[in-house]
């Protein structure tokens, strides 16, 4: 008897679960009049109003992902996932677990007058550089705080005030706004005071900036000069691995959370899929 | 929901079904009886547990309830719609939005919220410290919202003494928060207050263009803060990005069709204010149900 009941409250359980995991989310409605092709309307979870009908024109179930990682190499994957995740040896224990994020629009900068004239002289290239290899992402500078949506400052006196949302502690430090796991807003400080070299000034002011790219942390077993080594240089640089790994990362656009854990469930799943289908690369998976 | 609500749902319901027309004289002069029936539970609260023969002769058994004709029953005072239908589908979102009824299954449930509203119009009034250029938006996309949804009401007034809804900004850091509850730091944030009739008689929206430098972001994050003050509403990931009450919509976008239709399915009287989810579905599994049954529609009396 008790069995029986444990298998009918699995059962039910199960069923939930399933149904809820087909839940459609994400739902563009238009208006039935604007669809072009009448034929292939499809009535699904369409919502009747007075005077119109808005129908579902896209949607993708909850918890599916619709993926095009392209070719790659396991190498590069483990390189990538300790750029997003973290070390290898801590990400799964970590009690703030990482999950892909990723600016939802291209960054506008603004530099702040505290900025010396020649950290921008400097700055201004380097975001050049990444625009020009950046698939997607592209990086510009403003010359109105109002029309940015990144902004770099320094405090280079005791008297300069922080902004509310940079911790005073760090001498060098960014913070991102977010909606979801899209980043909208950034600011990143710099302390003249406690970072007085030059070198290490821009060096580290390129470092965090791309870092910030996609909140990603310092990797290891990787060309010292690379932005994302974690190893000291004072010969920072875009590397080869910066761009791959920057490109790779706005590749997809996940509207859900990706762990670490859902990640390596996709790569395994999308390993599968490429070996059964060769000439396709996207593939939806959940 | 109070039992209050329930009971006049009831009444409304035999109230509109029995009508007698008589036919008086020649020159058929038309009289309407009424018979009010009120469940036998209602009658006793009011009128004691004592029950006469003529009380008896007059029941009605409707499905488990004993119906009883009350002479004395008077209807508060008040204003009555029927039932707004809508589709399962649209009622879902709703339920999604108000409620956050499809995240049972993820750590957001929220057992205990319910349809709160503005039921007074809303005196909006901004300080100085606001920007000009955000005001004008601000203003512009509320009292479009005034005009378009029925029963909701929005004006600006001219002192801070007259208004129930307060815009500050906070421009320097030394700037006063009005409202030092609010701790977000994502650069536009309000608090509302609300009284045990689920109703909002106050709201404090704080912009802050140190955080949100950008102003285009912080109009749209002004606006969509503002719309989400209209019924303390919560994002839904049914919805794609390009919509206020999405979950993911990262991007500046207007508000969509489907957001203002159930800002006034919110601000609608065909449904009950105040109550919670499991309510709601019981009010709708009924309504349906006698649509369906009897053509008639379930009543709401929304008192003053």
């Amino acid at each position: 008897m008790r069995l029986t009941l444990s298998l009918l409250l699995i059962s039910l359980i199960f069923t939930k679960v399933t149904a809820q995991s087909n839940l459609a989310i994400n739902r563009k409605y238009v208006s039935i009049n604007t669809t072009k092709n009448s034929e292939n309307i499809s009535l699904k979870n369409a919502i009747y109003l007075e005077n119109d009908t808005l129908v579902v024109e896209k949607s993708i179930p909850m918890g599916v992902f619709e993926v095009d990682l392209g070719d790659f190499d396991l190498e590069f994957i483990e390189h990538y996932k300790a750029a997003v995740f973290g070390n290898a040896k801590t990400r799964r224990k970590d009690y703030n677990l990482s999950f892909i994020k990723m600016w939802s629009s291209n960054i506008k900068v603004y530099l702040d007058k505290s900025v010396d004239k020649k950290l921008k002289k400097e700055l201004i290239p380097f975001f050049n550089d990444i625009s020009k290899h950046s698939n997607s992402l592209k990086i510009s500078v403003v010359s109105k705080l109002e029309d940015s949506n990144y902004l770099i400052y320094c405090t280079n006196s005791p008297s300069d005030v922080d902004q509310p949302i940079i911790k005073q502690d760090d001498p060098i430090t960014y913070n991102l706004l977010c909606a979801n796991n899209k980043y909208y807003k950034g600011v990143l400080r710099l302390n003249t005071m406690s970072i007085y070299s030059f070198n290490e000034q821009i060096n580290n002011l390129k470092v965090y900036f791309f870092k910030s790219l996609g909140q990603f942390w310092l990797i290891n077993n990787v060309p010292c000069e690379s932005m994302l080594a974690d190893c000291h240089s004072t010969n920072k640089k875009l590397t080869d691995l910066d761009y791959k790994i920057l490109n790779f990362h706005y590749k997809n656009n996940y509207d859900s959370d990706v762990s670490i854990f859902k990640y390596e469930d996709i790569i395994e799943e999308y390993g599968r899929l490429r070996k059964e289908h060769p000439n396709q690369t996207k593939f939806l998976i959940d | 929901m109070s039992l209050k609500y329930k009971y006049l749902f009831l009444f409304f319901m035999f109230f509109s079904g029995i009508k007698v027309t008589l036919s008086q004289d020649s020159l058929s002069t038309q009289k309407t009886i009424k018979k009010t029936f009120i469940p036998l539970k209602l009658y006793k609260q009011q009128n004691g547990e004592k029950l006469t023969k003529q009380d008896s002769l007059n029941f009605i058994i409707r499905d488990k309830d004993t119906l009883i004709v009350s002479n004395n029953y008077k209807m508060p005072k008040g204003v009555l719609v029927p039932y707004e239908e809508r589709d399962s589908v649209f009622l879902e979102l709703y339920k999604d939005v108000v409620f956050q009824s499809s995240k049972y299954w993820k750590k957001n449930i929220k057992k205990h919220e319910t349809i709160r509203y503005w039921k007074d119009e809303i005196k909006l009034y901004f300080d100085k410290t606001v920007d000009k250029t955000v005001k004008k938006e601000l203003l512009k996309f509320a009292l479009e919202l005034s005009d378009k949804v029925d029963s909701l009401k929005i004006r600006e007034v001219n002192t801070k003494e007259a208004s129930n809804y307060f815009v500050y900004s906070l421009n320097k850091p030394k700037d006063y928060k009005y409202e030092k509850r609010l701790k977000s730091l994502d650069g536009v944030d309000y608090y509302i207050n609300w009284d045990g009739k689920q109703q909002f008689y106050k709201c404090m929206l704080e912009l802050n263009p140190q955080i949100l430098f950008n102003k285009e972001r912080l109009i749209f994050d002004a606006k969509k803060d503002f719309f989400f003050s209209l019924g303390h509403f919560h994002k839904t990931v049914m919805l794609s990005c390009d919509s206020f009450l999405s979950e993911c919509n990262s991007e500046i976008c207007k508000l969509s069709k489907i957001d203002l239709e159930i800002l006034k399915y919110h601000y609608s009287y065909g449904i009950c204010k105040g109550i919670d989810l499991k309510a709601f579905e019981e009010q709708h599994e009924k309504a349906k149900e006698l649509l369906k049954n009897t053509d008639q529609k379930l009543m709401f009396l929304h008192e003053d």
